[in-house]
């Protein structure tokens, strides 16, 4: 059995800010190779959590550890190894995208100028390379703030919102991008981000964080156990076909606005057949049987209305 | 070693692809050509005479002589006076522009210590501040030369030269604090309020006759804007403790204090 090396990983992590918990006990870990999905609204404590990551804030109570090293701002040797991006990417105006990434190129010390045309190459940014920042487009901009990230072939990605600015090719260039380091490299990824299907085609576990407390963990291979699912059933007389089901014991209702019947019991959604038979031995063959996925977004939205619910 | 030498090339680079060379270059410019101008109306008298009320200006500030001596007195007190506002603006803008251009997150967890980005950046300011003075100096030897002013001697040269550069120094080390106020700031405007703030008190305080137990008072006061030279060993052990708390502090604060 493989032992997963654990490369980032918080424990009680909270930051107060005044009488106010920006984040509040937040205790999650990455493994080698994971690209953990941070969802959460505008807010919700996504960047402070990684501003503490990246030793920018301090944590009021609670420890960050990357490659089992607790992250201090005079550790400095922690940063070899990490790419990150905060918030929207900036970089020196008046300078060229070249002289941008060759200054992280001098900051990172290293040793080959060609991982500048290599990163430049990576990102699709070549032709743009004498180009002042200042006359950049959002997505370009974007680009070469993944560029700084990237510049240093980094074990870990620390990425908020990475795919800002970017149009749908280029959310799925990038996607792909992190999907092959993931794969073939191993590089730890954690994005940030609010936008669920972009995060659900790439993760492979996802945190969500709300009013600072991380309030569900899922692994993405398990996540569709946990979208809810209903059933839907039609048929030339519904009423008689409720009917008779309610008889049988069956958990189920009308809907009303498509009179359907409609349940969310998922023993039945598991055996569908079992009710089609005894629907069509009655005289009542359903004429429709559709079985609906909640998507990622609901069920993000159903999450953190079940949380503020708890909460009352 | 390596990590300062890697970081003052970053900054070099980012510096002097900016405009503020060039901007801080025409108006330290200005410097030498207006004293050469005061020393031209005191050496012309029926120009001076036409014009009046600037002739009683003229006077009043350098004792009324087109020499040498008061020129170069002029030169030392116009560096003391206009660099606290020209090195206080470069400092401000070296530090406030990572938060103005919102690139500080950058600098913040790379493997150099934080404490040598800021080293660096005050080795930058310095080198930019005294290619400057030497550029007011040199243009100023010049038009003293071409106005013909009296009074050149070797010890008249290397006195007045020797003043002029420890009041520049005096204040370049005197613009290390902007860079604090900078950093809390998060920009350039409080370091621009914090430098007139100061300009303002040192008038204040150098009336009152405590000028020399204020920072930014001393360089004026070096210079002989109030008539007389003052050398105070203890003045100038203020600037440079003043020089030291702003690198000190403007570390810390870039070591130590959240960036949101």
């Amino acid at each position: 059995m493989t032992i997963l090396k654990k490369v980032i990983k918080t424990q009680g992590l909270s930051k107060k800010f005044g009488n106010k918990y920006a984040v509040n006990d937040v205790s999650l870990s990455i493994n080698q190779g994971e690209i953990y999905g941070f969802l959460g609204l505008n807010g919700a404590g996504k960047t402070t959590t990684i501003l503490m990551l990246l030793g920018m804030v301090t944590p009021t109570f609670g420890n960050c550890y990357i490659n089992n090293t607790e992250v201090k701002t005079n550790k400095i040797k922690l940063w070899n190894d990490i790419g990150y991006m905060v918030e929207t990417p900036y970089a020196y105006p008046e300078l060229t995208v070249r002289d941008n990434l060759e200054i992280f190129y001098k900051l990172r010390n290293l040793s080959s100028i060609e991982t500048v045309d290599e990163v430049m190459d990576l990102l699709n940014i070549k032709q743009y390379e004498n180009v002042k920042v200042k006359n950049l487009s959002m997505g370009n901009s974007q680009r070469l703030g993944i560029a700084k990230a990237l510049i240093h072939k980094p074990k870990i990605l620390i990425l908020d919102e990475p795919t800002n600015g970017l149009d749908p090719t280029g959310i799925v260039e990038i996607r792909k991008l992190f999907k092959r380091l993931s794969e073939e490299n191993k590089v730890t990824i954690l994005i940030s981000s609010h936008k669920l299907d972009e995060i659900s085609k790439i993760a492979s576990k996802i945190g969500i964080i709300h009013n600072g407390k991380l309030i569900r963990e899922i692994a993405c291979i398990n996540l569709d156990r946990h979208l809810k699912k209903t059933l839907y059933i039609g048929g030339h007389n519904i009423k008689k076909m409720h009917k008779l089901l309610k008889e049988k014991g069956y958990s189920i209702l009308i809907h009303e606005e498509s009179q359907l019947i409609k349940t969310t019991d998922i023993n039945i959604i598991d055996n569908p057949e079992e009710i089609v038979t005894i629907l069509v031995e009655n005289n009542y063959p359903p004429n429709l049987i559709n079985i609906e996925k909640e998507n990622l977004e609901d069920y993000f939205l159903r999450i953190l209305y079940e949380d503020k619910e708890k909460n009352i | 070693m390596k990590y300062v030498i890697t970081s003052v090339s970053v900054e070099m680079k980012k510096l002097f692809h900016s405009k503020v060379p060039y901007i801080t270059f025409i108006f330290m410019l200005l410097i030498p050509f207006f004293c050469g101008f005061f020393m031209f109306i005191l050496k012309n008298p029926t120009t001076a005479e036409k014009l009046g009320f600037i002739t009683s200006k003229a006077q009043l500030t350098t004792g009324g002589t087109a020499d040498w001596i008061s020129y170069i007195s002029l030169l030392t007190q116009a560096i003391s006076i206009g660099g606290i506002i020209v090195f206080g603006f470069i400092t401000s803008w070296v530090f406030g522009r990572e938060y103005s251009d919102r690139t500080i997150k950058d600098l913040l967890a790379l493997p150099i210590p934080r404490e040598v980005i800021v080293y660096a950046k005050f080795i930058v300011i310095s080198i930019l501040c005294i290619i400057l003075s030497i550029i007011v100096y040199l243009v100023g030897i010049t038009v003293g030369f071409s106005l013909g002013l009296e009074g050149y001697t070797g010890i008249v040269m290397k006195q007045g030269s020797l003043n002029f550069f420890i009041c520049s120094i005096l204040t370049i080390i005197l613009s290390t604090p902007v860079g604090l106020i900078a950093s809390i700031g998060r920009g350039y405007l409080s370091p621009i309020a914090f430098l007139i703030l100061m300009i303002f008190l040192s008038q204040i305080i150098a009336m009152t006759g405590y000028g020399i137990y204020f920072p930014w008072a001393i360089p004026a006061l070096l210079s002989g804007v109030s008539g007389e030279i003052s050398f105070l060993l203890s003045s100038y052990i203020l600037v440079i403790i003043t020089g030291l708390v702003g690198i000190v502090s403007t570390s810390l604060w870039w070591q130590y204090k959240d960036i949101k």
